[in-house]
């Protein structure tokens, strides 16, 4: 990678609720504007997604079980989270797998 | 396109990463932003330099107080696999079909008269795959070509028979990097086959090829599995075009 690519990639840092603000409002945030969810194992139980209209992202899960990011419940970075996607993006991205 | 693994077998990475502009699809190419974007851009059709990943969902990009910050999400493994549909054009279209007009005699000639294998460019090097008849389903290399005629070394199986049909394209993944780049639809989630071999794409390379013959309507269905070539994580080394 180019100095200033490494430069531009450093420069972004993971982007995070504000620290005041309940967990439940960021999270419904990110349903409203439909965006795909990683949750750990301690805050996916928490997060019902089937009325919130999401999934789990069963093609990913098929290839690898997991996905290793920042939990958008807790904000740890963990080793195993499990990636929701909105319903109708499950039938775009993830069709064949 | 869509994520298909990683060589590697390595567990996908997620992170977000603020948008420079609107993303209006899933599963459209990522990549680094320049100096003067406020976040990271799309891809064009022949560059993917600085490639971060695939969109796995949408972002709304706003210079106004008050939006919402534009956020993608993007599985950032240098090594992922992406799954691209073959495109026939610049649009979803089905993949050209070349129909042999004159049987072959040892299994090395495509001969299809109303196709041309060098306009709009040249398919030297890329690859035919049986669609129809006695060959459907082998894949070879192309490996020369005139107007009408492709050319294998290894023989086909058979001798295919006039009518018989074949799909074809301008990369084989099996050659090296000189000009083996794809280039990708209007949309940037397919591949589209009717576009120049390029050795200056700097994209994407093709791992795998997932055809399908005319039994499985493949000329709309088939698929390459690709890999990145300049990824922002790696160490490619590659200068910045």
């Amino acid at each position: 990678m180019s100095r200033d690519a490494a430069a531009r990639v450093a420069q972004w840092t993971p982007l995070r609720r504000q620290s005041a603000r309940a967990a439940g409002g960021w999270m419904s945030d990110l349903v409203a504007l439909e965006k795909a969810i990683s949750l750990c194992f301690r805050c996916a139980h928490k997060f019902n997604a089937k009325s919130q209209h999401y999934a789990r992202a069963t093609g990913i899960e098929r290839l690898h079980g997991f996905v290793i990011g920042e939990c958008d419940g807790c904000e740890m970075t963990a080793s195993r989270t499990t990636l929701f996607l909105p319903e109708q993006n499950i039938g775009t991205t993830w069709r064949q797998l | 396109m869509e994520y298909a693994g990683t060589l590697d077998g390595s567990a996908p990475v997620l992170r977000k990463f603020p948008v420079g502009e609107t993303v209006t699809d899933i599963g459209v190419p990522i990549r680094c932003g320049i100096a003067i974007s406020a976040g990271v851009r799309m891809v064009t059709t022949t560059n993917a330099n600085d490639l971060l990943g695939l969109s796995e969902d949408t972002a709304t990009y706003s210079t106004t107080q008050g939006d919402p910050e534009g956020v993608v999400s993007i599985i950032v493994n240098p090594g992922a696999r992406y799954r691209a549909r073959l495109y026939g054009g610049a649009t979803d279209s089905p993949m050209p079909i070349a129909v042999v007009t004159t049987a072959m005699t040892a299994g090395v000639d495509v001969v299809a008269a109303a196709t041309n294998f060098q306009t709009p460019d040249t398919k030297d090097s890329g690859f035919i795959f049986g669609y129809t008849g006695v060959n459907a389903g082998v894949f070879r290399k192309i490996t020369s070509v005139s107007s009408v005629t492709a050319t294998v070394t290894v023989p086909f199986p058979n001798n295919s028979q006039i009518g018989d049909q074949f799909t074809f394209g301008p990369f084989s993944g099996i050659q090296g990097r000189a000009d083996q780049f794809v280039g990708l639809s209007t949309d940037l989630l397919a591949v589209n086959v009717d576009l120049p071999q390029d050795a200056d794409n700097n994209n994407f390379r093709v791992v795998e090829f997932e055809l399908k013959t005319a039994f499985e309507e493949g000329d709309v269905s088939s698929h390459v599995i690709l890999a990145p070539f300049y990824h922002a994580y790696s160490h490619s080394g590659r200068t910045l075009i």
